[in-house]
């Protein structure tokens, strides 16, 4: 549809609709910016006016978030929109071929639009479906494994469905139905029914009518549960830092907005055990005392975003969601959909982006707990983290913290990716080995030798293949140099060169640094420009040096610790590959025999 | 009240107050870009970092509160390496402007790398390119996109002081650039304020660009005499490159720190306002008849006017007043002081003309419309219109009448033929009532202007005395609150101008009533020895930042 | 400590000595007479007599390093490469450079004098603009060094001479302002008919042509242009210089 023809007024029930689910106008910011891109196909300068009147905001602060946002976009594209993920896990497994494939199939470049207008080439970072790698988002679809034939049947009917994932977990907990993943089973997911006669709902019931807020918030503390988004912070305590009087209102904020690169574990439990974490929400709602929760869910999780409404919608229908829950709670949900920012994956960025803005992380002080969302107390959970919370209130924190280790309760879903034979899922306890758990998924791809692992998303420091006897708690993980992080796991066999990865990861860093203060959007940008120029064959003596430097200088300088995660990568694989890299700065090329597995028929699988 | 130590001072703030106010207060200056005091707090250049014991890491100034016992140390190496590291990052993709860059000399990234930085550059990268480079962005702004650091004071401004919001930060990470929302300009009475924030030069002033380079420029603090807010301003200008800008001795004007007045800011109409300094001007007396005219007589309208020297020109007024005052016709001149004038010219005017001449003296004339806004600029247009008030209608001694309310205005009492002699200070009496008011006027009355600029008013003056601006001259003004401020002279009056109190004192001296005070400094304590409003006012205690009247609520306007 | 020799009786004499310095004399102006004689006919090129340098003919060979009359440089398409960043102007001991900036068409220049004068009745020829220029913009290697004059407002020289070496003197007879392009007498006092001494010269080059940015300049000043905006009222565009002199 042209901007021209558009009938703003036919988008006013839908915009009224999206304003009464938020507390402020401005929130609505960025729905209502994907309500016009979807009705117009773009947001044309009139719909930046139209929100701004809409949300209160002044044109140039709407404009700000337009651009800020990959998703959103001020001109039209092709009906078919093909990104291509390019970072890491999904590189490991052949991106590049695809991307290749695909430019050279549509006779197009990256970024540009076939004349007849039917497809758009984009290159995007991590979609987190790594375990499908490599893999593409195709209009509001996942697909892949990509293949030159899936290539071939995809750019034939783009429509066509099952390049989907149906991939069940290979995860087994220790009591064999696992915990966390006890109904992944099921692709089209658990739903109420199901749910409830798995035991859903009754430690909700359990807390609400047997026991006080505080109560709650002692047993969760006890079970040693830990935030599982990445940080490790106690959860029982963050909850305690709400304080217990204030004139403001409590918010509950969920953190969907899973980014880490070689992470899909909240993507599963939204698309197919969605109660399970509205269980967890609602508990914790009561907990600490909150009557609104909102749950950011990452823009290009259209699937989840749709089956984690539905769930509200069952759960609302059945008592659990709005007045009167159990007699004792009333809350409300608001589903948001961000649009495409790594960097709102950082709790104070997420709460800038859903209060309408850009992503911009926040100075602390002050905490959420203290003043978060709307300037009132918030606490901000991951997925998993809640998802854990009604196992611990129905079998006890005792029995929780037992599955663990002294200091990290419960089980954990790996998200095992990169080289190992069977990417997926795999659940296990937080105490596990790095060993076995590669060992569960199948080992290194074709028997090869390990070369290197990541062992907590993207910004872990890497280990080598001596050094994956480490357990992958928090704590184990930190004493070994590295972090838990995300629980992201991404494996490299010794088809990998380890200067090519860097520069993966550090083009990664450098597209989603939000920009706001100087070390971090100069060192990203100079970081990936550097590895950039040694991959290409540019390389000169001081470079290593240069980077390492420039690594340093970023860290403990910024806001948030995006820098710091940006500059891990950059100092452990250089300390731990230093001759790969020097080689690579004195060759101009890699000294592997074979460059990572590029397309072929075969499945990767 | 909180107690803490900054490079070994120790100093005592109220609570709240952030490491980099304290610091100021101590007169350390720690390095800032984003942080302005009249602004909010965004803490994301990260140059004030600084070293605060028992804190794991370093801490920004601009926004960490200080607690009491805390030690902070600006100047450690630590401290020095992460400014250096900051520097670094910021030089990094910032292009190699410096020889066609009008920050040059002012520039916050050159400073602080010849105090900081100072390292082999490392970089060896392509910078990033973004897509406007000296583009204009609205009448007064120029926006180079490269230069900027992002530092957002210019958008904090557009938020917070103008309320305009026409520029924002776009897209992301080391492509994120600065732009005003497409479709509009920067074109909001406050615009020029962004260039004197922007610490580089990504935002710069149009009218300035390329006249002249900042170190040849001189400063001399005054107040803007565009309306009676009375912005304390600088004047930068430069006296020994006439080739620079014509001829023109004034470049710019920059708001000066007034936290009663104008804090840091001040409007494009009074920063632009500067060019009527060196344009248009009168530069020598001129008079409508070949040597002296017969007293009591009006010169035609017809008659040429041509230059006289100085001391013609004052004989032939002073003659023309002892004429009046030997026939008893005093009473039939009128004297029109300006609300243009100091307190000090209007004080000695006073001082002559009514109390010793008798001379009605009325400011009264018919209003132009104006308007003000709700933030600085007032609807009255002209810088002392409250000193006027003050000084003539708290009259002692006085011996000629002071018009008060309705009585006819003396304009247009000149023009029905009820006076014999007017002299007017500034008004252009053709703006303020027409072409043929101002045309009967100069036939029937023998007309002096007293004034800076030739109006239509002064080519039908029969005597005109070109007087100076208030660049030109000691003295001082009261603004709409009734604040008293000094303006300071930056330079010699332009070619044969004299300054106003020089003139009325000259006058004074040929007429036989010589004052004692010639100075406006020694003239400005007689008014506070006169007049109730002024007591206890000397240019001392007015200092940099002005002082209220005795009697600040009393006087109306 | 020199002792004092009495004259002998034959240095008393007087004209023994007198003898003693014409044959000196004599025998130097015929040996130069001589040799100058032969090199008028071409011989005996391998024997120099008296050490004068014949000049004008025969120019006194200069160091390369000597600073002689100021240039500016040119950029390949003729333009100057200076960009007026005023560098000179302040460095100068003797205040004897006068720049007048105006706005260049691209973008990625900006800056360009429209006005450059040297007074060389002024300059010390210290060089000290030289090493101050950052754009190696300034030169003092042209090995000129008649720069007199009849009077001092002739030794001025602008940007004409100063981008144009073979321009030696001050040209009268161009009043335009800079930039333009520039078919300038050599000579003002030359009679005759107006002739072109060197051709059609850029005289502060004619930037938008030469440059080939205009189409560029005029897309990135139109990437999402506002409305017109006009610059202050009263404001000529900056590109107007001034005339010369």
């Amino acid at each position: 549809m042209s901007p021209a023809a558009v009938d703003w007024a036919s988008l006013d029930p839908p915009a009224a609709e999206i304003l009464a689910r938020y507390d402020q106008r401005k929130a609505a910011m960025l729905p209502l910016l994907h309500l016009v891109q979807g009705r117009v196909g773009c947001i044309p300068p009139e719909g930046e006016q139209w929100v701004s009147d809409k949300t209160g905001v002044a044109p140039s602060h709407v404009h700000e978030v337009v651009t800020f946002y990959t998703m959103y976009r001020a001109k039209a594209i092709g009906r078919c929109h093909i990104q291509v993920c390019t970072n890491l896990p999904c590189v490991l497994r052949g991106a590049e071929s695809v991307l290749a494939c695909l430019t050279e199939r549509l006779g197009i470049d990256v970024g540009q639009t076939t004349p007849d207008g039917t497809f758009t080439l984009s290159s995007v970072e991590c979609l987190c479906a790594c375990e499908i790698a490599p893999m593409a988002q195709v209009n509001d679809r996942y697909v892949g494994p990509l293949d030159r034939a899936a290539v071939d049947r995809l750019l034939e009917d783009p429509t066509l469905a099952p390049l989907t994932p149906s991939l069940s977990p290979q995860g087994r907990g220790r009591e064999g139905e696992g915990i966390l993943s006890r109904r992944f089973s099921q692709a089209g997911g658990a739903w109420y029914d199901a749910y409830v006669a798995d035991g859903g709902y009754e430690a909700a019931k359990q807390a609400l009518t047997t026991m006080t807020p505080q109560q709650v918030i002692d047993e969760v503390m006890r079970a040693n549960l830990r935030g599982l988004g990445g940080a490790g912070f106690p959860t029982g305590k963050k909850w305690s830092f709400i304080p217990k009087s204030s004139p403001k209102p409590v918010y509950l904020v969920v953190n969907a907005d899973e980014g880490e690169p070689g992470t899909f574990k909240d993507r599963y439990l939204l698309e197919r055990d969605p109660h399970a974490v509205l269980e967890g929400m609602l508990i914790a709602a009561y907990a600490i005392g909150s009557h609104k929760a909102y749950i950011y869910i990452r823009g290009e999780y259209v699937e989840a975003y749709q089956r984690f409404c539905r769930a509200v919608e069952e759960a609302r229908a059945r008592g659990w969601v709005g007045r009167g829950v159990q007699g004792r709670w009333e809350w409300d949900v608001t589903v948001h959909r961000g649009a495409g920012a790594y960097i709102c994956g950082e709790e104070t960025a997420l709460l800038t982006s859903l209060e309408g803005g850009k992503g911009f992380p926040r100075l602390k002080p002050p905490f959420p707990a203290i003043s978060g969302l709307f300037a009132s107390p918030t606490i901000v959970n991951n997925v998993e983290t809640l998802a854990s919370v009604p196992p611990i209130i129905r079998r006890g924190a005792a029995w929780f913290a037992g599955l663990g280790t002294p200091k990290q309760g419960g089980m954990r879903l790996f998200s095992l990716c990169g080289h190992v034979e069977r990417p997926g899922i795999y659940e296990a306890s937080a105490g596990v080995t790095l060993r076995s758990l590669i060992e569960r998924a199948g080992g290194v791809r074709a028997g090869r030798p390990l070369k290197a692992v990541v062992p907590g998303g993207i910004s872990a420091k890497i280990l080598t293949a001596q050094e994956i006897d480490v357990a992958m708690d928090f704590d184990s993980l930190a004493a070994a140099g590295t972090m838990a992080g995300s629980g992201g796991v991404i494996v490299m066999d010794d088809t990998t060169c380890m200067v090519k990865a860097l520069a993966t990861a550090a083009k990664f860093f450098a597209h989603e640094s939000c920009g706001q203060c100087s070390p971090c959007r100069e060192g990203t940008g100079w970081a990936y420009k550097i590895l950039s120029r040694i991959l290409r064959g540019d390389g000169r003596p001081g470079d290593l040096d240069t980077l390492l430097s420039v690594a340093g200088n970023m860290e403990g300088k910024t806001i948030c610790v995006f820098a710091d995660a940006a500059a891990w990568p950059i100092q452990s694989y250089i300390r731990k590959f230093r001759e790969e890299f020097e080689h690579h700065v004195r060759e101009g090329h890699c000294d592997l025999l074979s460059s990572p597995v590029s397309l072929s028929p075969a499945c990767p699988h | 009240m909180p107690t803490l130590t900054i490079d070994g001072q120790q100093v005592t703030v109220p609570p709240g107050t952030t490491i980099i106010q304290a610091a100021d207060q101590l007169g350390i200056t720690i390095p800032r870009y984003c942080y302005h005091p009249g602004l909010s707090i965004a803490g994301n250049c990260r140059i004030c970092l600084v070293e605060v014991e028992k804190a794991p890491k370093l801490q920004i100034a601009c926004y960490t509160p200080v607690a009491d016992g805390m030690v902070v140390h600006t100047g450690s190496d630590k401290t020095l390496k992460a400014r250096q590291e900051v520097l670094e990052f910021l030089l990094a993709n910032h292009p190699l402007d410096c020889p066609v860059c009008d920050q040059a000399g002012e520039c916050e990234l050159q400073n602080y790398y010849m105090d900081h930085g100072r390292y082999e550059a490392r970089f060896l990268e392509q910078k990033v390119k973004k897509s406007k480079k000296a583009t204009p962005i609205g009448p007064t702004v120029m926006l180079d996109q490269e230069r900027c650091i992002l530092c957002s004071r210019c958008v904090r401004f557009t938020d917070e002081i103008s309320k305009t919001s026409e520029l924002g930060i776009f897209h992301r990470g080391d492509h994120a650039e600065l732009d005003v929302v497409p479709g509009r300009a920067l074109d909001n009475a406050y615009a020029g304020n962004v260039v004197d924030i922007c610490p580089v030069g990504a935002l710069t002033d149009r009218d300035f660009r390329f006249k002249a380079r900042v170190w040849y420029l001189s400063s001399s603090p005054s107040v803007c005499p565009g309306c009676s807010r009375g912005c304390n301003i600088e004047i930068h200008y430069v006296l020994d490159r006439p080739y620079l800008a014509d001829g023109a001795r004034v470049m710019r004007l920059k708001p000066r720190y007034n936290p009663a007045v104008n804090q840091w800011w001040m409007c494009d109409e009074g920063r632009y306002g500067y060019k009527a300094i060196d344009r248009a001007r009168l530069v020598q007396p001129m008079g409508r008849t070949q040597g002296l005219s017969p007293q009591g007589t009006v010169p035609s309208a017809d008659s040429v006017s041509h230059p006289l020297v100085w001391d013609l020109a004052m004989t032939e007024a002073a003659q023309h007043l002892q004429e009046a005052q030997t026939r008893n016709q005093l009473g039939q001149w009128g004297v029109l002081p300006s609300p243009q004038m100091t307190n000090e010219e209007l004080f000695l005017a006073r001082q002559l003309f009514q109390e010793r001449l008798g001379v009605a003296c009325d400011g009264r004339v018919a209003e132009r419309p104006a308007t003000g806004d709700n933030f600085l600029m007032t609807a009255d247009k002209s810088p002392n219109r409250r000193g006027m008030a003050a000084i003539f209608s708290e009259t002692t001694d006085q011996k000629g009448t002071v018009p008060q309310g309705d009585s006819p205005l003396l304009a247009e009492r000149a023009a029905a033929g009820e006076l014999k002699g007017l002299i007017v200070f500034d008004h252009d009496l053709v703006a303020l009532y027409g072409e043929a008011v101002a045309r009967t006027v100069a036939q029937r009355v023998f007309l002096i202007y007293v004034g800076s600029h030739d109006t239509a008013t002064s080519r039908l003056a029969h005597l005109v005395l070109p007087s100076a601006v208030y660049a030109e001259k000691d003295g001082t003004f009261t603004n709409v609150d009734g604040r008293v401020q000094r303006i300071v002279k930056a330079f010699e009056p332009l070619s044969g101008a004299r300054g106003g109190l020089e003139i009325v004192a000259d006058l004074a001296r040929r007429l036989g009533a010589a004052f004692p005070h010639t100075t406006a400094a020694e003239v400005f304590r007689a008014i506070g020895a006169s007049v109730p409003a002024f007591q206890g006012l000397t240019y001392e205690t007015l200092g940099a930042h002005g002082a209220p009247l005795a009697t600040a609520e009393a006087v109306t306007v | 400590m020199i002792r004092k020799r009495e004259l002998t009786f034959w240095e008393r004499m007087y004209l023994p000595e007198i003898i003693r310095g014409v044959a000196l004399t004599s025998r130097h102006f015929v040996r130069n007479l001589a040799i100058h004689t032969l090199h008028a006919v071409g011989l005996a090129k391998h024997r120099s007599a008296a050490v004068t340098y014949q000049y004008p003919e025969q120019p006194r060979p200069l160091a390369p390093r000597l600073r002689t009359r100021h240039r500016l440089t040119l950029r390949e398409d003729g333009t100057p490469r200076c960009v007026a960043c005023m560098m000179c102007e302040t460095v100068c001991p003797a205040r004897c450079i006068t720049i007048v900036a105006g706005e260049h068409p691209d973008p990625n220049i900006e800056k360009y004098p429209t006005r450059f004068d040297i007074d060389l009745g002024v300059c010390i020829y210290c060089g000290y603009c030289v090493e101050a220029c950052p754009e190696d913009a300034i030169r003092m290697d042209t090995q000129i060094l008649d720069i007199a004059a009849y009077s001092r407002a002739e030794m001025k020289l602008d940007l004409h001479e100063l981008l144009n070496p073979s321009l030696r003197k001050p040209v009268k007879a161009c009043s335009l302002p800079f930039p333009h392009r520039c078919a300038v007498r050599g000579d003002p006092h030359a009679a005759g008919p107006e002739q072109p001494l060197h051709g059609p010269i850029f005289i502060g080059g004619d930037v938008t042509r030469a440059a080939g940015m205009e189409d560029q300049a005029q897309q990135a000043r139109q990437i999402e242009a506002p409305h017109p905006v006009p610059l202050p009222s009263g404001e000529r565009e900056k590109g107007e210089g001034r005339g010369n002199g």
